[in-house]
């Protein structure tokens, strides 16, 4: 268990007092310290992460080998989130809240790690599997799976006779949400599991074809990757209400539904977060787009059986836990504003929970998961973060790519104009997405020619080295290795080099329209052959 | 603030989307896909005339048979230009040809402009 840190343990009493304060009521504080949270989630490519997975294999190992009518099976767990996830409305985050810190609580219990969390995947600073997650159990496409899903025979076979003695036990308003969801008789839902005929509708994965992404072949496609992108992720974080279902744009939440298994009366609308970085990840690693169904695990409601489902959407969780600070400190709601919606959304029913015990939690509604304070984490800073300190901008305006501008060359130097609100953009808001200088140059020939140059920005003539803390100094291009005799190797390369905000040329920048940077690229070590460049550009990445 | 613009003239292969004005200090542009019924394993992606793609409708677990949703896609300021904004929608799927969609896959296309003056 961790020491220090902050958790905000917001509640409902906590949004009426500061919803009363953005009345114009007394003020009060919003985000005061308290106890530090139990647990962190960590980022699962830190140290503590990785070590949170080998727990977390461990305790998968114990689950598979557990009988078919254990409530903590494997697959008992996966059958959970077929039955009753809610995707497409607003009950979506706190449902999915529920079910990852139960699961977590029955990692803690199996795996005898008291410190265990759930790591998280940033998916958007690492568009690929993470490293850890195609060793043994932690991906489904291990033999240890082949006894129970080699074919649908066996599946069935291992699990289906357990299930229809479960789904008999059901409670009347168990079986009421299950009806609601399109599941009156086991065989209606089993249909969903075996496809029906339609692979298209399978959430059965055989072994070998329940992951997509493989340990040789695991990085996100390059569509997946745009909406995984900053930029969706700040869109995402961008809208100010909980639900707002005249402006989908204002809306954090997808669509409110009469309950979490029922679909609109209309079309669904998907806030971003949900229709765009979730989906198309959830889809994309079960090779959704790759190939022809059926598909791995993570296409369909199945998608629990493979372990990266919870650090995917340990991740969503982290999402809108930013966002729920970020409206806190705006002194904005960050849950139902009217009574009676606010009553509709916290009462709705979640039947089907199992606890780290192995026990059925019995009958609980939403309102228990708004708060991390039940499940008592946090989480390590990751993407998005930003969001929470930023000022009450548009970040996303802020941060909209800028069309590279392109300078004047000759010989080492540069000249790029940057227009007055590129830069006040670049200095004012806390950019994710630092203003960039790109430089071309043509590597120098012969083997005493420097391989290190100093990027200068406005430095004065005859200054022709640099430390590190020099208020010119913007950053350090370096070719790798000698050149390769009797190769033909590229001769031009480009490098992006960020604008850090403390350069001098920032700091008066004056009530002119724009602001021309002398760019100038220097021998790091202040002698050797002068650069040549070829192109130099202002823009973001 | 929201104002919205719906498709002001189409030809088969790009729809042109008009703002209603210039995007001012503190607003954002983006575009609303309104998805009919598409086939599961059928993606509806959205580029802009440049060929930037700008982002991927992909249902996750869609209901057969119904309207897959709405979805909205945030626009990156550098593309539009002139006020407006050309976009392709393109159906796909594994080992098939890119595809304009029927009306019934995509019911609709609309920019929005939000302000975020809160």
């Amino acid at each position: 268990m961790r020491k220090g840190g902050f958790r905000s343990a917001y509640s409902r009493r906590d949004f009426l007092v500061s919803t009363a304060a953005v009345a114009g009521a007394t003020a009060v504080p919003s985000g005061s310290a308290q106890a530090a949270a139990k647990y962190r989630r960590y980022n699962v490519t830190s140290p503590s992460g990785q070590r949170m997975l080998a727990s977390y294999a461990k305790a998968i190992q114990v689950m598979l080998k557990l009988p078919a009518d254990h409530p903590q099976n494997w697959f008992r767990n996966a059958f959970t989130h077929l039955m009753d996830c809610p995707h497409g409305n607003w009950w979506f985050y706190v449902w999915h809240r529920g079910y990852l810190g139960y699961f977590e609580r029955t990692i803690r219990t199996l795996s005898g790690d008291p410190s265990f969390a759930m790591p998280y995947w940033d998916w958007t600073a690492l568009p690929q599997i993470p490293d850890g997650m195609f060793n043994g159990v932690l991906t489904p496409v291990d033999q240890a799976y082949a006894p129970y899903t080699a074919s649908i025979g066996a599946f069935t076979a291992f699990i289906k006779p357990a299930l229809t003695k479960h789904w008999n036990g059901l409670s009347a308003a168990q079986r009421h949400q299950l009806d609601l969801r399109g599941y009156d008789t086991i065989e209606k839902m089993w249909n969903d599991v075996t496809g029906n005929g339609d692979p298209t509708n399978q959430a059965f994965s055989v072994t070998s074809n329940a992951r997509y992404l493989s340990r040789s072949n695991p990085k996100l496609d390059d569509k997946t990757r745009v909406n995984v992108t900053m930029f969706y992720l700040l869109a995402g974080l961008l809208p100010t209400d909980f639900y707002n279902g005249a402006a989908l744009e204002l809306s954090f939440n997808s669509s409110k539904t009469s309950s979490h298994n029922t679909p609109p009366p209309g079309p669904t609308a998907f806030s971003t977060l949900e229709g765009f970085p979730h989906n198309k990840v959830h889809n994309y690693i079960g090779g959704y787009g790759a190939h022809d169904a059926p598909w791995g695990n993570m296409t369909n409601n199945l998608s629990p059986v493979d372990p990266v489902f919870f650090l995917h959407h340990s991740n969503m969780d982290r999402l809108w836990d930013i966002w729920t600070r970020k409206q806190i400190r705006l002194r904005l709601p960050y849950l139902p504003v009217k009574a009676d919606e606010w009553k509709t959304y916290s009462d709705e029913p979640f039947l089907f929970y199992v606890d780290g015990n192995g026990q059925y939690v019995g009958p609980t509604t939403a309102g228990k998961y708004v708060n991390t304070a039940l499940f008592d984490y946090d989480y390590e800073p990751g993407s998005g973060e930003v969001v929470v300190g930023a000022p009450r901008t548009n970040l996303l305006a802020a941060t909209g790519a800028t069309r590279p501008i392109a300078g004047t060359v000759k010989g080492d130097t540069a000249t790029v104009t940057v227009p007055r609100p590129t830069l006040q953009r670049h200095l004012g808001a806390t950019l994710t997405r630092p203003l960039t200088v790109d430089i071309t140059l043509t590597r120098p020939n012969g083997p005493s020619a420097p391989r290190e140059f100093d990027v200068l920005v406005d430095a004065p003539p005859g200054v022709t080295h640099v430390n590190a803390d020099s208020p010119y100094y913007a950053g350090t291009i370096a070719f790798f290795g000698a050149p390769m005799h009797g190769m033909d190797m590229a001769a031009d390369a480009t490098f992006a080099v960020p604008l850090r905000r403390t350069l001098r040329a920032f700091t008066a920048l004056g009530a002119a329209s724009s602001t021309t940077l002398t760019i100038r690229v220097v021998p790091s070590q202040g002698r050797g052959e002068p650069a040549v460049l070829k192109a130099v550009s202002v823009g973001t990445v | 603030m929201l104002m919205a613009s719906s498709v002001a003239a189409a030809s088969a292969q790009a729809l042109i989307l008009v703002l209603p004005h210039p995007i001012r200090a503190g607003e954002t542009a983006w575009i609303e896909v309104r998805v009919g019924s598409i086939r599961r394993g059928e993606e509806i992606e959205v580029e802009s005339e440049a060929g930037k793609e700008l982002g991927v409708v992909s249902p996750f677990a869609a209901r057969s048979g119904h309207e897959a949703g709405i979805f909205l896609m945030p626009l990156p300021r550098d593309a539009i230009r002139d006020g407006r904004i050309a976009v392709r929608l393109t159906v796909t799927k594994h080992n098939g040809s890119p595809r304009t969609p029927t009306p019934r896959e995509v019911r609709g296309v609309k920019l929005v402009v939000i302000g975020v003056s809160r």
